[in-house]
């Protein structure tokens, strides 16, 4: 039996003729090209990039750390912006504490592993989430090689973000060559520091930068308790199931026949599908992404239109079914009903292309 | 193949081409490493200048304001005006006949029926949130919840489970 190493020369000293072969066929130059160069040197970055990403998205798992975080979400109507102090413990336990704006003031989350509490002080309630059973690990590779399949992403030079260097990374649309998304990790520790997002004509959505980061262990065990506080009512969320034969089982306790889109735009695949029930409803929850952008298909049996309230939504066609629609910022939520069943699409994809997904809803 | 002008980069990150200029910057950046750096060297300066733009925004001077709404006011029909003008046969017809159609066709589609089985939009928007933020790449994992979200219409809101997860 040949070993692995002898079948490894094998390919290689294979691969190496078959090159020369190549080579003194189309009498070439010995040395490679400048195409050949190129596409090694456009090769490697990738690899590179890639390796990156992957590291980043791990990078939680091993690093703890003490920092302060702002997010931002840009929208037409001005920005609004969030700071939270946040202790991470490697691996998987978080506590951040919101201190602006001053509705969320006190506000806060505590993640344990798959659990997730959040603390709510103004309607004095926890919600607690219960989060995938599958390995989280497998999960976020999943996420990645579905990043990767659909972007590329591409290294630009170092800079300084909260005082530490780090490397640039910008995620494009390997479909649309659209840039959705910028990256600044670690060069160190691979945390990602700061992440942009940007719309489709290429303004910014929404920008996530930490300030003073510590890197650290010393932390309290009694930052990640969860205790109910007095007086708190507790709200309980279910988890979602992200395997193809879970999905399908999930599909049938919905109890009605459900339709899904024979169009999506290039690159969305499902990845969860869940059954929530409120007000006796069965709702089937479908999430679409393609690694950054996501998208939600929502449907139930009530035949009853979505519950506007205060908002005011704005009338649309869906081939020759009526609809009604409304935008916050990049967020279109699109409901319309059709063959007894209500329909619902929340994604930050623009309303051409949710009318799209829509009448292909069958 | 040559390298891209910074005019045709510009012009690209500004989706001003035309789609076979577009498709063909798109094919090059694909493969050249340069080009790809002075494409990401634009849209850093193209931020950077937004960003100044914004922090550079001018407050209107004190009394601005209010002295353009009165120049407004100054201009106005006066209300007997206004009412003359609105009451003749040639505006008052078509604009009741509108108002009639209007009513008739559109307050199904306005004013849905309310039902005890309808569920809040905010329920929907919390739930893609939810899950969208599960993804540590994805661009819901910086959300914050949105002004849409925050309308309280008897369901629970659930706080942005976390900016890292």
């Amino acid at each position: 039996m040949r070993s692995a190493r002898g079948f490894a020369f094998a390919y290689f000293a294979a691969l190496a003729a078959l090159i020369t072969v190549a080579s003194s066929a189309k009498g070439a130059t010995p040395a490679p090209s400048a195409t050949a160069a190129a596409t090694m040197s456009s090769n490697q970055d990738d690899a590179r990039a890639t390796e990156l990403l992957s590291d980043a998205v791990h990078a939680r798992q091993a690093i703890s750390y003490m920092a302060q975080v702002q997010a931002i979400h840009f929208g037409p109507s001005g920005a609004v912006a969030t700071i939270a102090r946040e202790e991470h413990l490697a691996p998987d336990q978080t506590h951040k504490l919101y201190l602006a704006p001053q509705e969320m003031y006190g506000d806060s989350v505590i993640i344990r592993g798959a659990e997730t509490f959040s603390y709510d002080a103004q309607h004095q309630r926890v919600v607690i989430s219960h989060g995938p059973s599958l390995d989280a690990q497998a999960i976020t590779n999943g996420n990645l090689a579905l990043l990767l399949a659909n972007y590329r992403p591409i290294i630009a030079s170092p800079e300084l973000i909260a005082g530490r260097p780090t490397i640039p990374c910008a995620l494009v649309n390997r479909f649309t060559g659209v840039r959705v998304m910028r990256v600044w990790i670690d060069a160190q520790t691979r945390l990602i520091l700061q992440k942009e997002t940007y719309h489709a004509d290429g303004t910014i959505g929404s920008r996530m930068q930490f300030e003073n980061i510590r890197y650290t262990q010393a932390m309290p065990p009694t930052l990640f308790a969860t205790p109910i506080p007095t007086g708190y009512h507790v709200v309980e969320n279910h988890a979602p199931t992200s395997n193809a034969s879970d999905i399908e089982r999930v599909v049938k306790e919905a109890g009605f026949t459900p339709a899904s889109p024979r169009y999506l735009p290039e690159g969305f695949t499902v990845v969860s599908a869940d059954v929530t029930t409120l007000k006796g409803v069965k709702t089937l929850h479908l999430m679409y992404s393609d690694g950054i952008r996501s998208l939600s298909l929502f449907e139930n049996a009530a035949n009853a239109p979505a519950d506007y309230g205060r908002m005011k939504p704005v009338a649309t066609k869906i081939e020759n079914r009526d609809a009604l629609y409304v935008n916050d910022g990049s967020t279109t939520f699109l409901s319309w009903n059709n063959s007894g069943l209500t329909f619902a699409l929340v994604g930050d994809l623009d309303l051409k292309e949710l009318k799209a997904i829509a009448a292909s809803v069958s | 193949m040559q390298h891209l002008t910074s005019d045709h980069l510009i012009d690209y990150l500004h989706h001003e081409l035309g789609p076979a200029d577009d498709a063909r910057v798109l094919a090059h950046l694909k493969t050249c490493d340069e080009c790809n750096r002075e494409l990401n060297l634009e849209a850093t300066i193209t931020d950077r200048l937004r960003a100044i733009a914004r922090a550079e925004e001018l407050e209107l001077p004190l009394g601005m304001q209010s002295a353009i709404m009165a120049r407004i006011a100054d201009l106005r029909p006066g209300p007997w005006q206004s009412l003359h003008r609105f009451l003749r046969p040639i505006v008052i017809v078509p604009f009741a006949a509108a108002v009639a159609a209007g009513a008739f066709f559109l307050t199904p589609v306005l004013s849905p029926p309310a039902s005890s089985s309808a569920l809040p939009v905010s329920y929907y928007l919390q739930e893609h949130d939810v899950r969208a933020q599960e993804n540590p790449l994805g661009d819901r994992s910086a959300v914050i919840l949105s002004s849409l979200n925050s309308t309280n219409d008897g369901v629970p809101v659930i706080q942005a489970v976390d900016a890292q997860r």
